[in-house]
């Protein structure tokens, strides 16, 4: 009995003995021999020497050299005119509209300004104005709306973010719609073309007022209240204008495809410009039909209803007439700046190719200490 | 536990460098601020009236001018305060974890053995690893095994050179030299010759067995044996429990022996005394000691399992450890005194005192009132038998003691038959040749102290009642308290780690000045420093001792005299020339300078500030300095004079409890996983198996850490103010208002997600040379030495240079969309998105090596960017205003000039950092470029050159230079095209 239990003990202590150092053995400390823990992972070392990279420096110089040259051709290509009818010279017609402002003015100051196109404009005509040394990008400025507001939510619309503020609630402290800075500042001369033609009849110059915002600002992130389709007198029932506009939201166009929040014009102008000198597409020529220029070269006059006051900031108004091409506007400066780097690059490779060749096989062998 | 002062907080080198530049950061964006407020107001004041566009209060006032800039100011630190590089305090302590991750998984510092990795405690001082120019070794444990081998031994002036223990030990080293496979004995072998103290004193057999060990090599051999059982048989490893008699000794032993139980030793009045003393001084190596005695009869059965299972890995283990240690010379030696006895003088070149923490190693037996010439009887003759019933067996006893030396003795007195059966506190047995026990009371154990370096135990005969003292101790002590001499000493060895000697002469091409700072005394010190290639014998070794402090200052005086005619000072030899001259400097021309100084003298020079300077100074010129004799205080003053002095980043290594002040004072402390406890372990910042891992960890992972880190910190500050420069910029086209043109959470997103994993995978991975390249051009290292990976400069220049790419970045998309009809944030957009590439492609230029990760981590941050961005703007019609991004993305994607302006502005952005990387690559590589352009070069070209170098036909034999040594890294081996 003695003995057997013994052997018990005696048999158990084999074991532990025996299974210690078997654990230690399957936990091992022994870090894993593989190539991402040993840091041994197959890897790329490129050694920047004239010799490697001078390929990538022709390459660079050979693609940016056309591509400049085909941008500068584009640029070129646009035509683009631009009148300044803001009336600081006592010359100029709108000088008088200037000088006497009110936003509330009931009579609006009209002027006319005489220009002529050198050149006919051939496709699609883009007519903006252009504001200069407003700072549409004041940081103030900028976050002075209420995006849900313009999205038609019903709760902002009677109670507008306070970022609105001070243009949050009219003098009848009803909420204002569409509350804020932006809204309220904006611009609303209206601009008439005509052309006048050879035996002086003034024709007026078609112009299309949709199609000028981004598509998904018109029909994504501004929505009327209640939907656009609905009675947008009733929908802005409960609030106030603008403190600076003449009309309310509701009545800035008669198409109710384009009345309210969902106004071209307006969505134009509440996409802040990110510079001081700015502009703004207002209308578009469209082209009737390929035989005839949209714009012939010629006279023409542009019809301006003053209101909107630049005076107080030494501001600029300008009309701009411009073709375009796929890459927007006329700007020489990309096309330029291609053509510039696109040479520097073939420049430095031919520098580096005669580095190349005086110090590169230098490095190679012959400068190998010992 | 108690030198364990907690966890200490080291602020790296480069972190206290780098905090500088935080503040010239601070300042950066103070003056940006400035400006922004200043041009705010300056702005106003240019209106005469409120122009349309300006926002009232809510009260509908406007405030003044004035005020409105200094509000202004607040509104810019808002605006910019990503220039305040926070983000750069977490990424650093993200890329250390994943350093220290790194290196704790390198197989190259993993020990088999024992079975221990590296152990990083400290985990925000990697990088120092790096930069280290001092490096204070201790000696026992740190150079050494600290395992202790019973070599020789002296016994009345006649020495017994135990010449079979030798080639025992030279045997199984050279097996495991040549074969480099694993020698594993049978534990039946072992035991067997455990024994053999009494049966097998054949010479014959012992060589068989030698033998049968190499014979035995084809059936064991493994190179993945599980470790562990380490602790367990602490000092029990099969070095110091083997021990083969001397053939000689043995028989007097013997003999004596048997006289004694004969109870005839008295006859010859002379020769008794004599066989007498054998006895005693097999008795004090069996007593004299704190051994405990771990056996139980219950328990036998399962002691020997244990053993059986166990021994051979750690047997296996510590027989890697003689790699080439064999041809170390060295020996220490340790005296056993006898004080009836004249002065055996044995070993007076290799005499081994201990480190003031080791255990002594003379002994004396001083029968106290008794005439030793009578001090045994013979035992009755029932326990002349086995003693089974007894104590113990003596195959059961298992020995643990607290110092390797102590059980070095005690195993080589059991190899002669002094078996060491039971110690308790008042009593030891021991079991002679022919099996008489002997249990002695124990009156008293004077324990080893630092201060007597020697222990005694005093004990009573059983038979004769004497009272007996033994004393063992260091040789100094022991003898000077001796009026006679001392008849007995033993000879024990100490070996040399391995690899030691290269790991030294490897930290010393990568600029390290090497000490060894040790307790031992200056013969030992002197001879483990020529052994380990610390001092060469073309060094011109001063040597500093004396007691008079006049005289130590003429000394060093003189001696600084003589050290500054020969050549220029050392610390002003730059990487450059340290690259290219290496052979000019330290080879050909004058001759290198070493210095052995001693506790004595060190404490005079350490007691003035003057000496102090001097000896500062005198140390510079010096290639390696030893002190000798030094306690634990002074080895942390000397560190710390030589940090404070010579402003050096300094390492400090060691294992014992007398290491852990030096630990703590050096700027990095490692910690050795040695014979003596944890302490030093506990202390340091970083704890390794062998002392030749230092080198792996220096040259590799030190060198990786601060290149990886350093490029880390100032790619952050790089990118930090670049992206911030764009926001600045764009203050100078809206009347310094603080509008930001991007959208505030692509800002955020931008810094925390964008554009953060490269840089910290950078941080964690990269490699600007290989592990090979870096260990076979230690002098690599040098870079982080003179801390040329960050330098106020290279802060500067990556300042301008992110002011440059910031201007780029904004200015051709400015220029583009000028006067055009683009809104703020569609304006914004491209900005940012080049401001992602851009800073994306820098660090690609950075990247010294690309792997599967860091292809990833960049194209993933891209894709990320694109993902987040396009699904940001396409669900958030309404939301965050006023930077509401609703379809910009989408806009711009669709339209050609974002790509065309990205392109022109990535290029531009990148050129002058690209073209100047491109020239010095070029024309003037810097040393780790050109190591790495040797590295890659093909095999055949190499050819190519060393024909057009050297004129010659290419023989394989040839080195086409001799920048450094072929790499003696067992695991990774140079291909052959190497230097």
């Amino acid at each position: 009995m003695m003995a057997s239990s013994y052997n018990a003990k005696e048999e158990d202590g084999h074991h532990s003995g025996a299974s210690g150092p078997g654990g230690a053995a399957a936990k091992s400390k022994k870090p894993d021999n593989t190539a991402f823990k040993q840091q041994r992972l197959p890897a790329w070392q490129p050694i920047l020497t004239a010799g490697t990279v001078l390929p990538a420096f022709f390459v660079i110089g050979l693609i940016f050299i056309p591509i400049g040259i085909g941008l500068y051709v584009t640029s070129n290509n646009i035509k683009e005119f631009e009148i300044d009818y803001t009336g600081i010279d006592m010359s100029s017609p709108c000088f008088n509209c200037s000088q006497n402002f009110s936003w509330n003015s009931t009579k609006p100051c009209k002027c006319s300004l005489p220009f002529s196109l050198d050149q006919p404009f051939e496709s699609n005509v883009f007519v903006y104005y252009g504001l200069s040394n407003f700072y549409q990008n004041h940081r103030r400025y900028v976050k002075s709306r209420d995006d849900s507001q313009l999205n038609g939510d019903l709760f902002s619309l009677t109670h507008p973010s306070k970022e609105c503020e001070p243009y949050r609630s009219g003098s009848d402290n009803k909420p204002i719609a569409p509350c804020g800075a932006i809204a309220n500042s904006m611009f609303n001369d209206t601009l008439e073309l005509y052309y006048i033609d050879p035996n002086e009849t003034r024709t007026l110059i078609p112009l299309v007022k949709k199609g000028i915002a981004w598509w998904t600002d018109k029909h994504v992130k501004f929505r009327n209240p209640g939907g656009n389709n609905s009675n947008l007198t009733a929908s802005f029932q409960g609030n106030s204008k603008p403190v600076n506009w003449n009309k309310p939201v509701y009545e800035l166009d008669a198409d109710p495809e384009n009345n309210g929040f969902i106004n071209e014009d307006f969505i134009v102008w509440m996409r802040t410009a990110a510079l001081p000198t700015f502009r703004k597409l207002y209308r578009i020529i469209q082209r009737k039909n390929n035989m005839t220029p949209t714009l012939p070269r010629g006279n023409y006059t542009l019809e301006v209803t003053y209101n909107y006051p630049v005076r107080s900031f030494e501001g600029r108004k300008r009309m701009i007439l411009s073709t375009i091409s796929w890459m927007g506007g006329k700007n020489p400066f990309l096309g330029i700046a291609y053509i510039t780097v696109g040479s520097v690059c073939f420049f430095l490779g031919v520098v580096l190719l005669i580095i190349h060749h005086k110090y590169g096989n230098r490095s190679n062998n012959s400068d190998i200490p010992n | 536990m108690l030198n364990n002062s907690g966890a200490r907080y080291k602020r790296s080198k480069l972190e206290r460098k780098l905090n500088a530049d935080v503040l010239y950061c601070v300042l950066l964006l103070f003056s940006m601020c400035l400006i922004g407020a200043l041009g705010h107001a300056i702005w106003l004041q240019t209106f005469s009236n409120v122009p349309l566009y300006m926002v009232p209060d809510s009260e509908g006032r406007f405030i003044p001018p004035t005020l409105a800039g200094f509000y202004m100011f607040f509104t810019m630190i808002i605006l910019l305060q990503v220039l305040i590089p926070i983000s750069l305090y977490v990424s650093i302590e993200l890329v250390k974890m994943g350093q220290v991750f790194f290196i704790t998984q390198d197989i190259d510092l993993y020990h088999e053995e024992t079975g221990t990795r590296i152990q990083c405690q400290a985990l925000n001082i990697t990088e120092d690893l790096g930069q280290i120019q001092h490096v204070f070794s201790d000696k026992t444990g740190t150079l050494t095994e600290n395992k202790m081998v019973f070599r020789r031994c002296s016994i009345m002036r006649t020495e017994y050179s135990h010449s079979e223990n030798a080639i025992r030990l030279a045997v199984l080293g050279e097996t495991d030299a040549s074969e480099d496979e694993v020698t594993l004995f049978q534990q039946q072998q072992r035991r067997k010759r455990r024994q053999p103290s009494l049966f097998a004193e054949d010479p014959g057999e012992a060589a068989g067995h030698c033998h049968n060990a190499q014979a035995d090599v084809a059936s064991y051999q493994s190179s993945k044996v599980a470790a562990g059982a380490h602790s367990e048989l602490a000092f029990s490893s099969p070095l110091e429990t083997e021990v083969v008699p001397d053939r000689k000794l043995l028989q007097v032993v013997l003999e004596a022996d048997r006289l004694m139980e004969e109870g005839s030793l008295d006859q010859g009045p002379n020769q008794g005394l004599e066989r007498s003393l054998y006895l005693d001084f097999f008795l004090a190596l069996a007593i004299c000691n704190t051994v405990v005695v771990s056996t139980a009869t219950a328990q036998r059965q399962r002691v020997k399992e244990r053993r059986n299972s166990y021994a051979p890995q750690t047997f296996w283990g510590h027989l890697r450890g003689f790699l080439k240690k064999m041809g170390s010379p060295w020996s220490a030696s340790k005296f056993v005194a006898g004080k009836q006895e004249p002065l055996a003088d044995p070993f007076a070149a290799d005499e081994e005192p201990p480190d003031i923490s080791d255990t002594p190693s003379i002994y004396t037996t001083t029968p106290e009132g008794g005439n030793s010439k009578t001090q045994s009887e013979v035992t009755n003759q029932a326990q002349r038998q086995r003693p089974d019933p007894g104590p113990a067996s003596p195959e059961d006893v298992c020995y643990e003691s607290q110092s390797p030396d102590e059980s070095a003795l005690i195993h080589a007195a059991r190899a002669y038959g002094f078996t060491l059966l039971e110690r308790t506190p008042n009593r030891v047995t021991v079991l002679l040749p022919h099996g008489t026990l002997l249990s002695y009371e124990v009156l008293d154990i004077l324990t080893f102290d630092s201060t007597r370096k020697r222990m005694s135990v005093l004990v009573r005969h059983p038979h004769t009642d004497e009272i007996i003292l033994f004393t063992k101790g260091a040789d100094s002590a022991v003898m000077e308290i001796l009026e006679d001499p001392a008849g007995g000493a033993t000879g024990i060895e100490d070996r040399l780690q391995e690899n030691v000697p290269e790991t030294i002469e490897a930290l010393r091409e990568a600029g390290m000045q090497v000490w060894v700072l040790t307790g031992d005394k200056t013969e030992t010190a002197v001879n483990i420093a020529y052994a380990c290639k610390l001092l060469d014998h073309r060094d011109l070794v001063f040597t500093l001792n004396t007691d008079n402090k006049a005289l130590c200052k003429s000394i060093l005086e003189n001696t600084l005299e003589e050290v500054t005619r020969y050549g220029p000072d050392p610390a002003f030899r730059g990487l450059g020339e340290g690259f290219r001259g290496q052979a000019a400097g330290d080879l050909g021309g004058d001759p290198t300078i070493g210095l052995v100084i001693d506790g004595r003298t060190l404490s005079l020079v350490l007691e003035e500030e003057d000496l102090r300077s001097k000896f500062v100074e005198l140390c510079r010129h010096c290639r390696s300095v030893l002190c000798c004799r030094v306690t634990p205080l002074q080895k942390s003053t000397v560190v710390k004079l030589v940090r404070d002095k010579l402003r050096v980043m300094t390492l400090a290594i060691g294992d014992g409890a007398n290491d852990v002040n030096m630990i703590q004072a050096a700027d990095v402390g490692i910690g050795i996983f040695g014979q003596e406890g944890m302490q030093a372990v506990m202390a340091s910042d970083f704890a390794i198996s062998r002392f030749k891992h230092l080198r792996r960890l220096l040259l590799v992972h030190g060198h990786w850490c601060y290149s990886r880190l350093s490029n880390m910190v100032i790619y952050f500050f790089y990118k930090n103010l670049a992206y911030v420069a764009l926001l600045f910029w764009y203050q100078f086209f809206c009347g310094f208002s603080g509008t930001a043109m991007i959208d505030y959470w692509l800002m955020i997103f931008f810094n925390l997600f964008f554009t953060s994993v490269p840089p910290i995978m950078h941080g964690i991975m990269d490699q600007d040379a290989s592990k090979t390249t870096l260990l076979s051009f230690p002098e690599l290292y040098k870079i982080g030495q003179h801390s040329e990976g960050y330098r106020r400069s290279a802060f500067w220049i990556a300042m301008l240079d992110a002011l440059y790419q910031s201007l780029v970045c904004f200015f051709i998309p400015y220029l583009t969309y000028q006067g055009s009809d683009i809104d703020i944030f569609s304006f914004g957009n491209p900005m940012n998105t080049v401001s992602l590439f851009t800073i994306i492609l820098h660090l690609a230029i950075e990247i010294n090596a690309w792997t599967v990760v860091h292809w990833v981590t960049m194209l993933g941050s891209v894709l990320l960017y694109f993902a987040v961005t396009l699904a940001f703007s396409a669900i958030c019609v309404t939301c965050n205003p006023p930077s509401n991004p609703y379809w910009i993305m989408q806009q711009q994607m669709a339209d050609p000039m974002f790509y065309l302006v990205c392109l022109i502005t990535v290029v531009v952005a990148l050129l002058p950092k690209y073209t100047l990387q491109v020239l010095r690559g070029t024309l003037a590589p810097p040393p780790l470029l050109f190591a790495r352009q040797l590295e890659r070069q093909p095999p055949s070209r190499e050819e190519q050159i060393r024909i057009d170098v050297s004129q010659a036909p290419p023989d394989p034999r040839f080195t086409l230079s001799d920048l450094s040594s072929p790499p003696p890294s067992p695991i990774q081996t140079l291909p052959p095209r190497k230097l």
